[in-house]
């Protein structure tokens, strides 16, 4: 009785909803055909995969933990602190979130490449240079993937009660105990949805990369460029990549499940 | 089923047949897709067809061969497929998807490109070895990527390689703002811009790219597709060719 | 100088300011008696640092906290004043042995050390049991003693309460009063308690300072204030009689006088509360005489416009409320012999734990 009363959805709904999951559906399903499933085992053992493989798990993973060494403070400022052209921050900080990664990639290699505005200087002292490098990677990611941790944890500082950070401070607790004894913890599902958002967004990012760090195995080639290169070289290949990328994805998704997206 | 969801679902059924229709392209409509080294020539090249053809618009599509294959291949609706190389229009022929003839309609030649000054100091293929020096190439798969790795290899140089970009475009441009010490491209990318500076690269160790170009099976608008590969094999195509630095056949 | 002090003025925004006097001795409970809105939670924020006043000063113990004057702040962290907030405010992401226990860690304890004083302060509170819950699995009378066990626990010097009962269901807050009561006067520094709730700041406070709109109206004993209100809230809510007495059989011995009350059922310790208007006043044993009735003698009058207080003291102690014509009309002065009585209905009683 209950559940047949529950069905009662506007028809429209189901069928638009219905497209909607097609839509999200078929591109799987494409790759999945066109999948080499006999050799997928050795495909995936080539070496090509493997470093891509290496380098996207080392550099995603330094891209987060960067994002959250400087996303939090940031989002901190943004939050917390009352400064003139906040709004004007703000703004800049959350531009990676719609600007073409291409563009953000560019930026960056007139900012920080060799001959770069800031990266000149620093080639001229150091002789580092950044494109071209690992480093580069994990700089373009890092650019793309930081918004969406600053964007959700700025939120949370927020929306959070702040008689708590009160009530710690009349018990003795200074700025900084109460910052990770009681801030932290208690915004902790938002960052930890935030450091979710950035990893994967560093773990799929592909266009500022290219630009930036450039292509070649085992330095800058992550996976997404891995896929794209081996699209011209060797289809196989980069289906099997993206089959991988897509179990990565899963595997994360679902682990963080009852975290981060609550089903009801 | 209420009057305001009689007009949505109507209006989702217009979205659909509209995004339809465009797959039927207009036959005053000719999609080019052409290998990124010929991105200034074809560009050239359709303003001039474009103004003797009135009402006539050239659409180019410019990426990396492989890449223009690959979307030629899965089913992307285009008249033209201009490529860098011979064995990836013959990869197209092989399953038959070019229509007409396959011609050569031009020639280039590998060229080290160096930012203007060269600040690198190159003199020649030797000294891409050098591994403090940012070199970079075209990706594997790509003409200008093979055709470098075979030019190295005839010279008997292994480079240190510091990045496999995706198509030559992309590549010379990171030299133009001295990103790059070095890039191995066409002739014709470095002919035309001042940033950048051409070492030659001596004609035992050098690669002919030869490019053709066809119409194909399923072009929306063969016509428009003939006409103009024709202006391309023409006295006015071939001029624009070889003012953008292109040897003819 | 030893004790609170606190006589200060802010303002948070164009129509609301507050402007407090008040000073408490060590080992001495003040409450902060007003309706909602009168300013005593930013009262209590001001004295615990996390709101800077405008002017005036505070100071705890000779130490000035806070002088805009002489641009002396001192930070929250720095005041050891412990607080208890309304909501209590328990670390949801802590157990309830780690929140007591925050307070002392960097406080002369180490970490271990602090976790078994908390053991120890939880076990004053009659929850040892609880220490490895989260607050959330708790109820809202023990969550009410942890925050207070958290307090005490950092060693304060001052301790704040917010309303401590309010979040509680009447049958909690009866019994949690008593054991409230307990712990203040096991605490040796200065008490203040905030609380719209008259018998609260009456059974808890030793002193009562009333706060309406942001500014004291009065200030003084439980005795003073229900003996002479100085406005129409003074009067409303701290105008009750309030004894405490065993009931048996539908009748409660208070100090040695027997009182009827409406209900049979009731045993045990229990508080009778009454408004001065339902005592009335009468020259001579009243005909029929209500069964609440007794002889006794006017101590003291209070007159507020056409109203007029009288204490009386033996054998209970009791506030009458009557027109002042009535007074004239019987001609009642400090020491005369009246008798009074009070209607067995117009008595509310509560069980006291």
């Amino acid at each position: 009785m209950s559940s047949r009363a529950r069905q009662r959805s506007p028809l429209v709904l189901i069928i638009l909803g219905s497209i909607g999951v097609v839509f999200f559906v078929m591109p799987f399903i494409g790759l999945l055909g066109r999948t080499p499933w006999r050799d997928l085992a050795s495909l995936l053992g080539e070496e090509i995969v493997l470093d891509a493989l290496t380098l996207s798990v080392v550099t995603s993973l330094a891209a987060t933990l960067i994002s959250a060494l400087l996303g939090v403070p940031l989002a901190w400022l943004l939050a917390r602190v009352e400064f003139p052209g906040r709004t004007l921050v703000r703004g800049v900080v959350l531009t990676p979130l719609v600007l073409p990664p291409v563009v953000g990639g560019a930026a960056l290699l007139f900012a920080l490449g060799r001959r770069g505005l800031l990266g000149e200087p620093l080639f001229d002292a150091t002789g580092l240079v950044l494109p071209f490098s690992t480093w580069g990677v994990i700089l373009a990611t890092t650019f793309v993937a930081m918004p969406f941790l600053v964007i959700t944890v700025e939120g949370a500082l927020r929306n959070m009660d702040r008689r708590y950070e009160g009530a710690a401070a009349t018990l003795g607790a200074g700025r900084w105990k109460v910052f990770w004894r009681v801030t932290i913890p208690m915004i902790s599902p938002s960052l930890l949805s935030g450091l979710l958002l950035a990893w994967a967004r560093a773990f799929g990012e592909f266009g500022a990369t290219i630009t930036f760090a450039g292509n070649l195995q085992g330095r800058t080639q992550t996976l997404p460029l891995a896929v794209f290169v081996s699209l011209e070289s060797d289809r196989d290949v980069a289906i099997a990549i993206s089959l991988l990328m897509v179990a990565v994805s899963l595997l994360v998704l679902v682990a963080m499940r009852d975290r981060w997206w609550r089903p009801t | 089923m209420s009057k305001a969801g009689h007009i949505f679902l109507s209006l989702a059924l217009l979205l659909a047949i509209g995004s339809c229709s465009t797959n039927q392209a207009a036959s005053d409509e000719i999609r080019v897709s052409a290998a990124a080294s010929l991105s200034d020539s074809f560009e050239a090249m359709a303003v001039a067809f474009e103004a003797e053809h009135r009402g006539v618009e050239v659409v180019l599509n410019l990426a990396g061969s492989s890449t223009l294959r690959e979307q030629i291949l899965g089913g992307a609706p285009t008249d033209v497929f201009a490529s860098a190389n011979l064995s990836i229009m013959n990869e197209v022929a092989d399953v038959g998807a070019v229509g007409g003839e396959i011609e050569v309609f031009a020639m280039n030649q590998l060229v080290i490109a160096v930012p203007a000054g060269n600040p690198g100091g190159i003199d020649g293929l030797e000294d891409l070895a050098d591994d403090g020096l940012l070199v970079g190439v075209c990706a594997t798969g790509v003409p200008c990527g093979d055709f470098a790795r075979e030019a190295l290899a005839k010279a008997g140089i292994s480079a240190a390689i510091d990045t496999e970009e995706a198509d030559v475009r992309a590549l010379a441009s990171k030299v133009a703002i001295g990103e790059l010490d070095a890039a191995i491209t066409y002739l014709t990318d470095v002919a035309g811009n001042a940033e950048l500076e051409g070492v030659a690269i001596p004609a035992a160790d050098n690669v002919v790219a030869t490019y053709p170009i066809a119409v194909l099976a399923d072009a929306p608008n063969p016509d428009g597709g003939a006409e103009f590969v024709a202006f391309v094999l023409s006295t006015a195509g071939r001029s624009i060719l070889a003012a953008h630095g292109f040897e003819l056949p | 100088m030893t004790g609170l002090q606190a006589q200060f003025s802010l303002k948070r925004d164009a129509d609301y300011s507050l402007a407090l006097d008040l000073s408490i001795e060590p080992g001495q409970t003040l409450a902060l008696l007003g309706p909602n809105g009168a300013g005593k939670t930013t009262a209590i924020a001001a004295i615990a640092g996390l709101l800077a006043i405008d002017t005036g000063q505070i100071s705890l113990s000779g130490e000035i906290l806070d002088d805009p004057d002489r641009d002396i702040f001192v930070a929250p962290e720095m005041r050891h004043i412990g607080v208890v907030f309304q909501d209590y405010l328990l670390f949801p992401h802590m157990t309830v042995a780690a929140n007591v226990a925050f307070g002392m860690e960097g406080n002369g304890y180490d970490r271990a050390g602090a976790r078994q004083k908390a053991a120890s302060y939880l076990s004053a509170v009659g929850l040892d049991e609880m220490a490895r819950m989260k607050p959330a699995e708790l109820s809202g009378g023990q969550r009410q003693r942890v925050a207070l066990a958290r307090a005490l626990a950092a060693e304060p010097a001052l301790l704040l309460l917010d309303e401590p009962l309010s979040a509680l269901d009447v049958t909690t807050r009866a019994s949690l009063r008593r054991d409230l009561s307990d712990y203040l006067s096991q605490f040796p520094g200065p008490r203040l308690l905030v609380t719209h709730e008259p018998s609260e700041a009456f059974l808890l406070a030793d002193e009562i300072v009333i706060l309406e709109d942001g500014n004291v109206t009065q200030a003084g004993s439980a005795d003073d204030i229900r003996l002479a209100p100085k406005t129409d809230y003074a009067a409303d809510v701290a105008g009750s009689n309030l004894l405490r007495g065993f009931a048996r059989d539908g009748r409660v011995e208070v100090g040695g006088h027997v009182l009827v009350i409406p209900e049979a059922d009731v045993s045990g310790e229990v508080l009778v509360s009454f408004h001065p208007s339902a005592v009335a006043v009468h020259t001579s044993r009243p005909e029929g005489s209500p069964r609440n009735t007794w002889a006794t003698q006017i101590e003291r009058i209070e007159r507020h416009r056409e109203r007029a207080r009288l204490r009386l003291v033996t054998p209970l102690p009791l506030t009458a409320e009557v027109t002042t014509a009535a007074v004239e009309g019987l001609g009642l002065d400090v020491g005369s012999q009246v008798w009074v009585s009070v209607k067995a209905t117009e008595l509310r009683v509560e069980a006291a734990v």
